[in-house]
């Protein structure tokens, strides 16, 4: 069996979607100067309450609506312990990635008495739709057909976030309030808020990566779903130095390297060798664009 | 003496938090969180077997803990502990398994030492990384993890399963290698001696040699470690691979003192635990091996508690995410001392 190119890439497409939404929404929130850590646990919680809520409703809208709700909060609510609290952003992340997939197992084993899958015949999945016919260009099929709704929301997003953030008042606040938070202080912008709205925003868009994750696949909710998918959309921010097309070029990559690990499970390579592809390419990824950005400015500031 | 009592009670304040948060959790869910802290405080101290059993669970986080402290205390944020606590407990699996019979306390130096390299070894490309390239360590030692996960995995999967074993696991290492069930007059496994033994050697190491002290200066401030002449890519180098080589040594002491051979899920997460522990510590000796002491004692009565109540297992994580994010909370400037306060220098 040999790689079929044409599902490569379909896939990579499906699969940097979750990834560009989670790491488009990290990229506003560490531009108002929070890196978010939680963006994992934020992901789970989406995907939890998208599922929980498509499978009430039988509708898929729902899904989509609640994971972004959730996440929304939850971001808002870590931003203002980060903010507010004065609390460490790497360790409140980290603590809250820990803490959501215990209290998940913890509320799925006690309430409904299930170990860790939660499954539903009630699902919606998104529905996926065609822009052109099978008889146009294999580019144009492969880009334009057999994707959901959240794809085309997340190419808007590549666009409209540098618009939002170079173009508008709030997005120049935003930056400001990264740039120099005791300056725009003094300057009179309510800082913390800002913060904290630019949490909800990164933690609604990891909601919703979350459940663009399932929705679009499969019928079933698992705690070990999204096994650091939130990391490599961190990874993707950095590695894209905070701009967003470099940041989604570098989820299709790490997306292109898991739909090859999985077409390579298909060709009989070990999984368990494969399936560190995507991370050992985020280290490497990070490593030359650092490597290429220290060769062009010495000395330069490290975010 | 106010300042005294305060900073003795300060710690235990983020514990009190998380027990009450997680007896919320408890509380909606229809559980009862007295019956249930009580039934752990029960099974992780309620006779001599059950406090065995917790500190056999303290071991690991001992090692994991130190190893993520001597970083931090340096000013580097690594995650290495949990892929070289594997790294190390599987390298001295294949060792102990494979060599032939050494014996005595050699042999289990030697095996001791090869879970230090092959832990060292891990930590060694974000290491390089991080000293030469400035490529942020928590991304790299965080990826590596799961690098390391599925490598060993693999290596077991492939080259090294033990005939007729359900599960992934290498054969059981030679007797001899084995860590003496009793130390002195105790029965309990000598790890425990040998990590408390790492924690008094930290504490040394730390505060009374030179190479501590460039360390600390790291941390506290990278311009004032550059004006005492401090070479800094040498140390953040060293500093990592001492964290991987501790945690590879923890792996080791785990695998010769308790498991005896490399079986998928030999560290309980220890590597993140024991960096809640480093934390909430605040890199203090007495704090890790309090810490320790407490998360082994939640782990160990968590994972027994729920063979006959029906207690879930994750209540662990719930209290041990509560307790971290307590702890940066309460301990706001305090753990990024470089940063903000330059009152926990020391």
């Amino acid at each position: 069996m040999s790689l079929d190119w044409t599902i490569l890439i379909h896939d990579s497409l499906n699969l940097s979607i979750p990834l560009i939404l989670a790491a488009l929404g990290g990229l506003v929130q560490l531009r108002a100067g929070t890196v978010n850590i939680a963006i994992e646990g934020q992901m789970i919680c989406g995907a939890l309450a998208g599922f929980v809520a498509s499978a009430t409703f039988k509708s898929y809208q729902a899904g989509i609506v609640s994971s972004l709700i959730v996440g929304a909060i939850f971001g808002a609510f870590i931003s203002f312990l980060i903010s507010i609290l004065k609390g460490n952003e790497i360790l409140v992340g980290l603590g809250f990635n820990v803490l959501i997939v215990g209290a998940i197992g913890y509320v799925l084993k006690s309430v409904l008495n299930i170990s860790g899958t939660l499954s539903s015949i009630n699902i919606v999945q998104i529905p996926k739709f065609d822009l052109v016919s099978e008889t146009a260009p294999p580019y144009l099929v492969v880009l334009l057909n057999g994707h959901d709704i959240l794809y085309w929301i997340a190419i808007l997003l590549i666009v409209a976030i540098p618009f939002f953030l170079a173009k508008t008042r709030s997005g120049l606040r935003l930056r400001s309030v990264g740039l120099a938070p005791t300056t725009s202080t003094a300057l009179g912008l309510k800082v913390s808020i800002i913060k904290i709205c630019s949490g909800a925003f990164a933690g609604g868009m990891a909601g919703l990566a979350g459940s663009a994750l399932w929705l679009g696949q499969v019928g079933l909710f698992n705690l070990q779903m999204i096994a650091g998918r939130g990391f490599i959309a961190l990874a993707a921010f950095y590695f894209g130095r905070l701009a967003s097309i470099p940041t989604a070029l570098a989820c299709l990559t790490f997306a292109f390297f898991d739909s090859l690990q999985v077409q390579l499970q298909l060709m009989d390579f070990s999984a368990n060798l494969v399936s560190t592809l995507p991370y050992a390419m985020v280290i490497v990824a990070l490593a030359a664009s650092q490597f290429m950005h220290k060769m062009k400015s010495r000395g330069s500031i490290r975010i | 003496m106010a300042e005294r009592l305060r900073r003795f009670f300060l710690p235990l304040l983020p514990i009190g938090i998380a027990l009450f948060f997680g007896g919320i959790v408890i509380l909606v869910t229809g559980g009862n969180p007295l019956r249930t802290y009580w039934l752990l405080g029960r099974e992780a101290f309620g006779d001599w077997s059950h406090i065995r059993a917790t500190l056999l669970s303290s071991t690991a986080l001992l090692f994991t803990s130190t190893a993520t402290a001597i970083g931090f205390r340096a000013g580097i944020f690594t995650l290495s502990a949990e892929g070289a606590f594997i790294a190390g407990g599987f390298a001295a699996a294949i060792v102990g398994a494979l060599t032939m019979h050494i014996a005595g306390w050699v042999g289990i130096l030697l095996l001791l030492l090869v879970g230090f390299l092959a832990g060292a070894l891990v930590a060694l490309i974000p290491a390089l990384l991080k000293a030469y390239l400035e490529v942020d360590e928590v991304v790299s030692t965080l990826m590596f993890n799961f690098v390391t996960a599925g490598l060993v995995t693999w290596l077991v999967q492939s080259f090294f399963l033990a005939p007729r074993m359900g599960n992934a696991a290498t054969v059981y290492i030679l007797p001899t290698f084995n860590l003496p069930e009793d130390f002195l007059w105790v029965s309990l496994s000598s790890g425990f001696f040998i990590a408390l033994l790492l924690v008094l050697l930290y504490s040394i190491f730390i505060n009374r040699t030179r190479l501590g002290y460039s360390f600390r200066s790291l941390g506290y401030s990278k311009s004032f470690a550059r004006a005492i002449g401090v070479l800094e890519s040498r140390t953040i180098l060293f500093a990592m691979l001492l964290t991987g080589g501790i945690a590879g040594l923890g792996g080791a002491v785990h695998l010769t003192g308790l498991v005896h051979r490399y079986v998928s899920g030999f560290s309980a997460g220890y590597g993140f635990t024991g960096l809640a522990i480093a934390l909430l510590a605040k890199f203090r000796p007495l704090g890790l091996i309090g810490g320790s002491l407490l998360l082994g004692a939640i782990s160990s009565a968590g994972s027994t508690v729920q063979l006959f109540t029906d207690i879930p297992l994750d209540i662990i994580n719930v209290l041990q995410g509560f307790i971290m994010i307590a702890a940066v909370i309460e301990g706001r400037n305090l753990i990024f001392t470089r940063r903000n306060s330059p009152r926990a220098a020391g």
